[in-house]
């Protein structure tokens, strides 16, 4: 190594020799330990890694908690906004269809316990309210008639 | 990262636990402030998860791909900013002649920032990855997909860059006074 390359990788490294190219530590060591130059050069170099340690950026607990929690957050899906409404939506459904198959089970009991409405004429004997209810519930049965 | 590919949130919380502090750190350098160096952090992590599944490699190879993510996402942030360039940049104010007793640590500091902050995007980057980060110039090399010659290069331009600009605060012969 001569002192033109030893001058550029301090200007371009530092003067922390570690960080050099690990095939030209050696040969920086010894020109370091025969050459005034090369020492006044990492000197150099060294005042100004003094001055950019100054200016380190220094990343507190606090802030890296705040940006992971904000990853956390951006990284729910889109649905995840709706899918807890959306699994609400599904319970809902599922009582509201239950609701209404209980609601048009109180009226076809109720129409078919006082024959407001009569869908057939039936020879049979005249049925037990409940099975009315579940005949009527049953459309299959009813066209099937 | 197999983990992560696969999904798992808790693997992929613990990996960005692992690199928020220094890709931060990167971020805040390159981008010039805390605030946007956060989104790009964020936007990077992001980034991660939604790649995760196409990566193929060690840690130490992942730690380069995310360096790389921050460095391009905090070069583009600048571009889409429309941060001034050096040219634009304002001068240190010169010191006064008690300064290097008088001026706080912290003030010191906010003109080597300004210096830093008014380095072409390039060179400042460059200049993180080796000097902040602590990389060899062959692995910031390898995250700006540049030559180690074209990042030794950027380096000897941004340091010259920073001791002309820091010279008032330095000295006349840039040895230690």
């Amino acid at each position: 190594m001569n002192i033109d390359r030893f001058r550029h990788l301090a200007e371009a490294c530092g003067a922390e020799i570690e960080r050099w190219p690990a095939s030209e530590r050696a040969a920086a060591r010894a020109l370091l330990a025969a050459s005034e130059d090369a020492q006044r050069a990492l000197g150099q170099a060294r005042v100004l890694d003094a001055w950019l340690d100054l200016a380190a950026p220094a990343v507190n607990d606090a802030d890296a908690e705040r940006v992971l929690a904000a990853i956390e957050r951006r990284l729910a899906p889109p649905t995840t906004a709706w899918i807890p409404g959306a699994a609400g939506s599904t319970r809902r459904s599922v009582w509201s269809a239950a609701g209404f198959l209980a609601l048009m089970g109180v009226c076809g009991f109720v129409l078919g316990q006082f024959e407001l409405v009569t869908l057939w004429r039936s020879t049979a004997p005249q049925e037990s309210g409940f099975t009315a209810l579940v005949a009527s519930s049953s459309p299959s049965l009813a066209w099937d008639q | 990262m197999a983990d992560v590919a696969a999904g798992d949130r808790a693997a992929f919380a613990t990996l960005t636990r692992r690199h928020l502090k220094r890709s931060l750190a990167l971020a805040q350098r390159v981008v010039g402030n805390a605030q946007d160096a956060e989104e790009v952090v964020q936007d990077a992590f992001l980034g991660v998860w939604r790649h995760a599944e196409g990566w193929r490699g060690g840690e130490a190879s992942f730690s380069t791909w995310l360096y790389r993510i921050v460095v391009n996402r905090s070069l583009d942030y600048r571009r889409r900013r429309g941060f001034a360039p050096l040219e634009e940049a304002d001068d240190l104010p010169a010191p006064a002649p008690d300064a290097y007793a008088a001026v706080a640590e912290r003030q010191l500091a906010a003109s080597v920032d300004t210096a830093i902050a008014a380095l072409p995007d390039r060179q400042r980057a460059a200049l993180s990855l080796c000097y902040y980060q602590e990389l060899t110039c062959a692995e910031a090399a390898e995250v700006m997909q540049v030559s180690v010659s074209a990042m030794e290069s950027l380096l000897v331009r941004a340091r010259r860059v920073l001791r002309a600009k820091l010279q008032p605060l330095i000295g006349p012969s840039g040895e230690e006074s």
